[in-house]
């Protein structure tokens, strides 16, 4: 007796749904992982604009509070100029009231009195009182009194009391007294520590208004004083130093518009820009002493407003007590109009601040004329005069400026995008370096593929699947080797595509960073071009400079001027 | 010999102790110029009357206290740079000289 073993075919198809259900949720778990890198990626852009953001605000916010409190502090440091000083002002105003009555001789002899006597009183100290009641005496022709009160404004300020009667008198058209006074005033001054108002005598002198017989003692003091400076060990070192502060406080910057792709894939971004703002410095320099040397100055007719003028400013401007006071009111001035960048008000102030020291050198004084010229009351006239006089300690300090700048140029310029890095000289090297970052990406590319590799399980799946026909029936293990086979097969099948996605991403990322280097190169070549044209610019300085001619715009005769500095 | 070299030597002390603020004398160790042979060559040294002592290629090393004049030696603006221990002196043509300090990199 047989027996008949019927076997009816396996219904698999609940098994390969179920399979065909595990590839698609396979490949739906793959889109979603690829969707959350991608949120993941711009999650962290977000996050990093935020963080941009939000420094800049910290920044803009630092800032605000800077120029708030400089204000709040301007307005008390005014307040005090206003209640320690006020009064001077007083007196300033009627010294010029008294000038213009003598001029105009409609108030009486008393009246003059009686106001200069009163502002003795209130302002006890202050040069300018008993220099007034001098002039309100010598008026009257009382003089004893014009006498005392002479001794007086001598004691007080001896160096303003002598200018103040040298300008009056040339006023009133009495020049050898003028020149007397002048000479008195002149004979005080130490050229290493000389008064402010000393550039005021300079402005009046150089402008013609004291005639030739006070032009011919400045210029014998001038000349004896560049004899006795030069002859001073290390004094031309000192002089290129000093005009090279002067003139590096020209620099231009170089706009954020400028040079975009370089300030963000090149190391040497630091020298480039440096050494840019250096070489578009000649071009400033020429056009800032072109303008002091353009154009003629015409001495008014009107000598007497001229005086007026430089009188004015003798009797107007403030004292040397108010210095640290002014001096702090500006320094605040510049924070608020720098937006509250402090240190850009701080650079401001430093190069500002020759220009208001208490005592200044002939030559620092010459400096201040020529560069600023507003801060060291100095008119054109004086500019030119001071310019002319520096000339050759100009030029040594634009040339070692221009010297130490083209020293500076970077021969090599590094550019990098991502892990990429490379350098370039001028930017004709684009095949080899475009040939290189390929090669980089290549490897990249190689690299990131290599990773992508069948997972573990993929490998023992159906291995797994034909050790179960060691304890289940011969058709469960067949499914079960089905099974594996089935998922290693899935498995394998994504591998290409993620590769393929790998070599898009690598692709792009090589055509960005090759876009990126190919701009950095077409700047690197304008970049030479840029520094190149613009340091040409210094020989025009140079040719500007050796064209000033000392004798047209100095007191001083050329011959021992120049002996002095050579 | 040892006598005048002990004369020199007592002679230079004498100047020294006189004017002690001119410090240790600095010669020029030698001169560098841009070289018109055109690339690779870029600089050459000169002796004091001019000549051209050696040609040097873009990137042959200098002897070591000239490599900071290279940058400047192929300056159109200069004639020549006059190389010091410690500085360098560009001459212009018109005979104007610069003193620069290299700064260290």
């Amino acid at each position: 007796m047989s027996t008949q073993l019927t076997i009816s075919p396996a219904d698999l198809r609940a098994i390969e749904r179920a399979l065909t259900q595990i590839g698609s949720l396979t490949h739906e778990m793959n889109q979603r992982v690829d969707t959350l890198q991608d949120h993941q990626v711009q999650t962290f852009n977000r996050v990093e604009a935020l963080a941009a953001a939000f420094a800049k605000f910290v920044r803009d916010d630092a800032k605000h509070k800077q120029v708030q409190l400089a204000e709040t502090r301007l307005v008390k440091v005014n307040q005090e100029l206003e209640t320690r000083f006020g009064h001077y002002a007083e007196v300033r105003r009627r010294a010029t009231g008294i000038l213009q009555a003598v001029d105009s001789r409609l108030v009486g002899a008393d009246t003059i009195r009686s106001t200069t006597e009163d502002v003795m009183m209130k302002t006890p100290g202050y040069w300018l009182a008993p220099t007034l009641v001098a002039l309100a005496s010598w008026i009257r022709d009382d003089r004893p009194t014009a006498d005392r009160a002479l001794s007086e404004a001598l004691r007080r300020d001896d160096y303003k009391a002598s200018l103040f009667f040298s300008l009056v008198l040339r006023r009133l058209d009495r020049r050898g007294a003028a020149r007397t006074w002048l000479g008195r005033y002149l004979m005080h001054q130490n050229p290493q520590a000389l008064d402010r108002e000393f550039v005021v005598l300079l402005d009046a002198v150089a402008n013609g208004m004291f005639g030739p017989e006070a032009r011919e003692v400045a210029a014998k003091t001038i000349e004896t004083w560049l004899k006795e400076l030069g002859d001073r060990a290390g004094f031309l070192e000192a002089q290129e130093k000093r005009w090279k502060t002067a003139l590096e406080a020209l620099t231009p910057t170089v706009p954020e518009t400028e040079y975009r792709v370089l300030r963000k894939f090149s190391a040497t971004w630091p020298a480039l820009e440096s050494t840019l703002r250096t070489s578009r410095l000649h071009a400033r320099v020429v056009d800032y002493f072109r303008a002091i040397f353009e154009g003629e100055i015409v001495v008014s007719p009107q000598v007497s407003s001229e005086i007026d003028a430089i009188l004015d400013r003798l009797v107007t401007h403030f004292d040397d007590e108010e210095l640290p006071l002014r001096s702090e009111a500006r320094r605040l001035q510049l924070i608020s109009d720098a937006g509250g960048d402090v240190d850009v008000a701080q650079q401001r102030f430093d190069a500002e601040q020759k220009a208001f020291e208490e005592k200044v050198t002939f030559t620092e004084l010459l400096t201040n004329a020529s560069m600023t010229p507003e801060l060291a009351k100095a008119s054109r006239a004086t500019q030119r005069f001071a310019l002319a006089l520096s000339r050759d300690w100009v030029a040594s300090a634009h040339g070692s400026i221009a010297a130490s700048a083209r020293a500076a140029v970077p021969q090599e310029i590094a550019l990098q995008t991502d892990d990429w890095s490379g350098q370039t000289t001028d930017g004709s090297n684009e095949e080899a370096l475009l040939a290189d970052q390929g090669a980089f990406f290549g490897k990249k590319e190689a690299e990131a593929v290599a990773q992508v590799k069948l997972p573990t399980f993929a490998y023992i799946a159906p291995v797994l699947g034909l050790l179960t026909f060691a304890f289940l029936p011969a058709i469960g293990a067949a499914i079960a080797v089905a099974a594996g086979a089935f998922y290693t097969f899935i498995e394998a099948k994504g591998l290409a595509g993620k590769r393929a996605k790998i070599r898009a991403r690598v692709g792009e990322e090589k055509a960005k960073a090759a876009e990126v280097l190919r701009a950095a190169l077409a700047e690197v070549v304008d970049y030479r071009a840029d520094v190149n044209r613009e340091d040409r610019r210094a020989e025009d300085v140079r040719t500007l400079l050796a064209n000033i001619s000392p004798r047209e715009c100095t007191l001083v005769q050329q011959g021992d001027a120049r002996a002095v500095l050579a | 010999m040892e006598t005048s070299r002990g004369a020199i030597d007592a002679l230079v002390e004498a100047v020294a102790a006189e004017f002690p603020e001119l410090g240790t004398p600095d010669y020029p160790l030698g001169f560098l110029a841009r070289c018109y042979l055109g690339a690779p060559y870029e600089v050459h040294t000169l002796d004091f009357a001019g000549g051209i002592i050696c040609h040097y290629r873009r990137g042959e090393p200098l002897p070591p206290e000239f490599e900071k004049a290279r940058g400047l030696a192929q300056h159109q603006a200069y004639a020549f740079i006059e190389v010091y221990r410690d500085s360098i002196h560009c001459v212009a043509a018109d005979g104007a000289t610069t003193r620069v300090e290299p700064t260290p990199t």
